[in-house]
């Protein structure tokens, strides 16, 4: 008999980057690392370990940008390139540290890996890199989620309608992608504002979460903590993030990712190797970027760093595995003489943080799976849709508003640095809301232009620009993202409202911001709640 | 930094500074204090941890052997300066937590134009921000609860208001002081609701929990204890940061691969060797080093390089025609030694 309920959640989430119009583009590179380090490997170990019949469930939410990219055909031919010249790079790498027996050990991995990768990518799934996820879920290994459309933080919006569009036009490209609507959402930054859980309810969405105190400081006072899900009044359930499992993992200095055994992160080839030789791997502007080859572990509070021994961080990874078990086990031993009923621990993660910044974080999770499979009797991994069905009646209570950001407010996105957004970003969530009332059933080029003017909406509100901005570095690149969709969304609405649209400028922009091909702009339509429609039906 | 480079920054400049500095104002304003703490923590001898900012422009500079490469600018793109003013006398309010919400409020031409004729001047327009309180009960009287006025300038367009009410309801009015009919209404915000920041004091009858239990539940969710949550909020927003912006954006370059620089030596050498492999045959032909398949280019030539560490080595070059018919093996055989030396003139 279980005891208890583990829920891990990965969020897997990149900003849409897509320049079309520039032959390299340097934040590209995101994506091409995240596929490689990242969703990748993690898609390795679920699929061996579902072709080994070891049971495991895991929660994960793919965002709605981080589909668009994972099928953009120009981003899939682009990726493509960039992984010939890595196992390019990688072949390179063993012959040049072939008589270097600390880094050849390492080379040989790195080869491995990009050779799996291309084998994966271009050979198992042409390129097609959603099915596998597809499949894992129709096994019932994955859970996947949704999350806003372009993760717009919703608690700084200020019109309902800017909020719909967001979780709607989410909830209808993950149907077209998982055939089937999404049963839970990942809110942009775990940023929850009370109401805003009707929104989710109107689109069949079950369950999201909340940072702990979102659901300790929920009203009334929730019985169980954080270790049981209550209803918002809507009925949609939130689940509370547990901190003490987050810490484990996340924190700098007590996490398992600080490990001196494992590998640093920032000793790559692209800056250490000879000019002459990275040249032809690094930016092509000749700006030193990492490469993804980097041969060090991190060794200490020192700027030298030893060489990595995959071996051995692997046992790391099987020690901390089995670690980060037994604190569960003794954690949910400890719940259980408090609850009256089985608790369910809810631990998050920014997927990124497996592979690309942790690098032993695929093969930790490997082990833990495997662990709790076959070591432990205590706990059961489920995801938060299985708990309502094994305890559909739980307590009614409208959680805090919250985030998992820095001091757990809105404050990372609502500082000096980036305060200055939101007269834009609204004007203009506004004035499409005026355009979609005003235009009920627009067609040809006005309707590609409001179709168009709401694709440069959303693309302004990722969360990622304000947040970028706060973090002080790539900012540049982040204030250019801005202003460019919100100018580009001003300019469509000018030319819609002097009637005069210029035809190549549209084509221009759909051609470069290309995300939601199937949007239709009436999403921001204001619609009345619908209890209010079925009470006075001549308005509906 | 001076006081004058200080003078010449605008509001937001300074604020920005004082963000970065962390100095917590704690009202929004700029005044003497806020200029003297920010000389003081810019002029301060710089910190020892690192600074993302530095460590930020570490990686953009080139090293210094590399050539100059292309500026890696977002390039050029749209005219995407955006309008300053909307043309539209409003004002909006935003929580940032449970003690703090920003407000933003624009002005249209007319406002503009009216005030500066009815006060001569711009500048000299008492304008002022209204907070309110909103509670049921006052709204029931009609008239929410004034809580306190802040004075701005014509030029200030946002301000942080430090109204210290978790799970209280807020609105501020943009007016101005009439000579004659007093506080004159501009525009009125919409109401937020700041969040709440402790547990809620509302128990439901049907899910009654034992105090003790919910003080164990509260710790083990890792937030009772004393200054943990900000700890670990703090180490997740590294983490965070670090995903964020990606690769390559906060790079410590602290030593090439070969030979780490040794700084606590004062006068230092590194040697490291290279060995380069090149040669050619028939462009069809199969070509082998120690064993592995090299790729010929298109001409029939290939080229190997690698590291050259300290001893002996054979690599047989072995190349087969495409018929598979003859071979050929050339092996040279090299060998490195590497002495060191080191003298100090006395005195």
């Amino acid at each position: 008999m279980k005891k208890g309920y583990l829920s891990l959640v990965l969020h897997a989430h990149l900003p849409f980057v897509r320049h079309p119009e520039y032959e390299h583009f340097l934040e590209e590179q995101w994506f091409f690392e995240a596929m490689t380090e990242t969703y990748i490997p993690l898609l390795r170990v679920f699929e061996t370990l579902a072709g080994e019949g070891v049971p495991f469930r895991l929660t994960m939410s793919l965002t709605p940008p981080l589909l668009s990219m994972m099928s953009d055909p120009l981003l899939q031919e682009r990726y493509s390139r960039h992984l010939r010249r890595l196992l390019e790079l990688a072949e390179k790498e063993v012959e040049r540290t072939r008589w270097l027996p600390e880094f050849h050990h390492s080379a040989l991995m790195y080869r491995e890996n990009f050779a799996f990768a291309r084998w994966f990518y271009e050979e198992k799934y042409g390129r097609d890199i959603i099915t596998p996820f597809r499949r894992l879920q129709q096994q019932g290994h994955l859970e996947l989620i949704t999350c806003g459309a372009t993760h717009g933080y919703f608690p700084l919006m200020l019109q309902r309608e800017a909020v719909r569009a967001q979780v709607r036009i989410a909830v209808e490209q993950y149907t077209r992608f998982f055939g089937r609507p999404p049963r839970g959402i990942w809110l942009p930054e775990c940023g929850y504002h009370p109401g805003d859980d009707e929104i989710l309810r109107e689109y069949g969405i079950r369950f999201f979460f909340t940072d702990a105190h979102g659901i300790l400081h929920a009203s009334p006072r929730p019985k169980y903590g954080v270790f049981a899900p209550v209803y918002c009044p809507s009925g949609v359930a939130a689940f509370g993030r547990d901190l003490e499992s987050s810490k484990q993992v996340w924190s700098a200095q007590e996490g398992y990712p600080g490990d001196p055994y494992y590998r640093e992160f920032y000793r790559d080839i692209g800056y250490d190797l000879e000019y002459d030789y990275i040249r032809p791997y690094i930016h092509p502007s000749g700006l030193r970027v990492h490469t993804g080859i980097k041969y060090h572990r991190i060794t200490g509070k020192t700027a030298d760093k030893q060489p990595y021994i995959p071996w051995i961080a692997r046992e790391r990874a099987a020690v901390h595995a089995g670690n980060f078990m037994f604190n569960r086990e003794k954690q949910i031993e400890y719940l259980v003489e408090i609850m009256d009923r089985r608790p369910i621990v809810v631990s998050p993660y920014d997927a990124e943080l497996f592979g690309h910044w942790w690098f032993e974080g695929p093969q930790w999770l490997d082990f833990l799976l495997r662990k709790i499979a076959y070591d432990q009797q205590n706990i059961e991994l489920i995801s938060p849709i299985d708990y309502l069905a094994i305890y559909p009646r739980n307590q009614v209570s409208t959680p805090s508003e919250s985030s998992w950001g820095y001091k757990g407010y809105n404050e990372v996105w609502l500082e000096g640095s980036n305060d200055w957004i939101y007269r834009h970003l609204h004007q203009a969530a506004e004035r499409m809301t005026e355009l979609a009332n005003r235009f009920p059933e627009a067609d040809g080029l006005l309707r590609r232009a409001l179709n168009q003017s709401a694709r440069e909406l959303l693309l302004a509100q990722s969360s990622d620009w304000a947040f970028i901005m706060k973090t002080g570095t790539m900012v540049e690149y982040a204030v250019k993202r801005t202003r460019d969709h919100i100018s580009r969304f001003l300019r469509l609405y000018d030319q819609i409202n002097a009637n005069a649209i210029d035809e190549f400028y549209l084509s221009d922009l759909e051609y470069k911001d290309n995300i939601f091909p199937d949007l239709d702009y009436r999403v921001y339509q204001t619609t009345l709640p619908a209890r209010l429609r079925q009470a006075i039906p001549a308005m509906a | 930094m001076t006081i004058e480079d200080l003078e010449n920054m605008g509001r937001s400049e300074l604020l920005g500074l004082a963000e970065v500095q962390q100095i917590q104002d704690g009202r929004g304003t700029v005044d003497e204090q806020t200029v003297q703490t920010i000389l003081q923590s810019t002029t301060a001898p710089p910190a020892t941890e690192t600074n993302p900012k530095t460590e930020a422009t570490a990686w953009i500079e080139p090293r210094p052997e590399d050539p100059p490469h292309a500026e890696v600018t977002v390039g050029p793109g749209d005219d995407n300066e955006l309008p300053f003013s909307y043309n539209q006398t409003r004002i909006v309010l935003m929580v940032r937590d449970p003690y703090w919400v920003y407000t933003y409020w624009d002005y249209s031409t007319d406002t503009y134009q009216g005030l500066t004729s009815l006060f001569g001047n711009w500048e000299t327009v008492p304008l002022t921000l209204r907070v309110y309180e909103v509670t049921e009960a006052a709204t029931k009287d009609g008239e929410d609860k004034h809580l306190f006025d802040i004075p701005i300038d014509g030029s200030t367009r946002s301000w942080y208001i430090h109204v210290n009410g978790p799970d209280r309801a807020y609105r501020v009015d943009l007016g101005y002081f009439h000579p004659c009919e007093g506080f004159v209404i501009l525009a009125r915000s919409n109401v937020v609701k700041t969040p709440r920041d402790s547990v809620s004091p509302i128990i439901d009858g049907d899910w009654m929990v034992i105090e003790e239990d919910f003080r164990k539940l509260y710790r083990l969710a890792g937030w009772g204890r004393p200054g943990s949550n900000s700890a670990e909020l703090v180490e997740s927003l590294i983490k965070r940061l670090e995903r964020e912006i990606g690769s390559g954006a906060v790079s410590s370059i602290s030593s090439p691969s070969f030979g780490a620089r040794q700084k606590e030596r004062g006068f230092w050498l590194v040697v490291n060797c290279e060995l380069i492999v090149f040669g050619a045959t028939e462009p069809d032909a199969r070509l082998t080093i120690d064993g592995q398949p090299i790729a010929l280019r298109p001409d029939g030539s290939f080229t190997l390089r690698m590291a050259l560490p300290d001893g002996k080595f054979r690599i047989p070059v072995e190349a087969t025609s495409a018929a598979g018919d003859e071979t050929i093996t050339i092996t040279p055989v090299v060998e490195r030694q590497t002495y060191h030396h080191r003298t100090r003139e006395e005195g």
